[in-house]
């Protein structure tokens, strides 16, 4: 999977999170390095992304890009800020508040993946995440 | 497999398991590598690499983050495994530096293309060590691991 985080240390605290879960995760700064790993052969079953990053692309563009180049690939967001589902592209299956609690994301990210592998066709329900509380300690 | 700016595809889609005598036993303690490059495709070979050979290994995308995670007081780095030519407010040089003067004791491999490494690693008057790209990852992993058995060995009296 993709981890595309621009701040170091909250890429660090997820991705090895996910890496103790057993995943192989590869680590983009931005959604321009994201894109490039897109463009290789690489092989990504789910994205999860910042929305807010510096370079050309955004989060969002990004989703954007994945509907359009790589359809069926799922992606998990996190923002800062409020969106509402329908300005989100199709290809989103989970949108976390920033700052959020690791655990609640990695949580998503098996479920989507686990959804993936079983070959269920499910869009998942994005709003669900858009609950969870923001963490305060994070 | 050899390192040279971006991997071939066949190196994306399955890095190289690492000979036997690269990796580490699974009883050994983890040790953690700050691996510093810019060029995603190089740094997540790199990384799987590490991986495969039994480290921990912590990515940074520029010396500007390799110097967020060596400021953070609960993060433990063995060894600092960085490129020389990186965007930013330093390069692998410059990062070199800092770690002298704020970590001291905390080795550095450097890792560049070009003849400018050689004189540059002359400037850092110690013995840096500096692979030239391109480089055999096993041959990164052997100078890893001799600097951190280094490390472990009291000095003599």
């Amino acid at each position: 999977m993709l981890v595309v985080e621009d701040e170091v240390l909250v890429r660090l605290m997820i991705c090895e999170e996910l890496r103790e879960r057993g995943l192989r995760v590869i680590e983009a700064v931005s959604a321009d390095q994201a894109a490039d790993v897109l463009q290789s052969s690489t092989d990504v079953d789910l994205i999860v992304s910042d929305i807010k990053m510096p370079g050309q692309l955004d989060g969002l563009a990004l989703a954007r890009h994945v509907d359009t180049n790589h359809p069926g690939l799922p992606m998990i967001l996190a923002s800062a800020a409020f969106w509402n589902r329908a300005e989100l592209p199709g290809c989103v299956q989970g949108l976390f508040p920033k700052p959020y609690a690791v655990d609640g994301v990695v949580n998503r990210i098996c479920e989507v993946l686990k959804d993936r592998m079983t070959g269920r066709d499910d869009q998942g329900d994005p709003d669900a995440a858009t609950t969870t509380e923001p963490d305060p300690a994070a | 497999m050899t390192i040279k700016g971006t991997p071939t595809r066949r190196q994306q889609r399955s890095p190289t398991l690492p000979p036997e005598s690269a990796r580490v036993p699974p009883s050994a303690p983890q040790e953690t590598i700050l691996l510093v490059e810019d060029e995603i495709l190089t740094r997540t070979v790199i990384a799987e690499y590490l991986r495969e050979c039994g480290y921990k290994v912590i990515e940074a995308a520029s010396a500007d983050e390799a110097i967020l995670v060596l400021m953070r007081p609960d993060i433990v780095v063995d060894i600092v495994f960085s490129d020389v030519e990186m965007p930013g407010s330093m390069d692998g040089f410059g990062l070199s530096h800092w770690v002298r003067a704020n970590r001291p004791g905390l080795d550095v491999v450097l890792a560049g293309t070009l003849a400018k490494t050689a004189d540059m690693a002359a400037q850092l008057c110690e013995e840096g060590p500096v692979l030239k790209k391109p480089y055999e990852p096993h041959v990164a992993v052997q100078h890893i691991r001799r600097l951190l058995a280094a490390r472990k060995v009291p000095p003599p009296r």
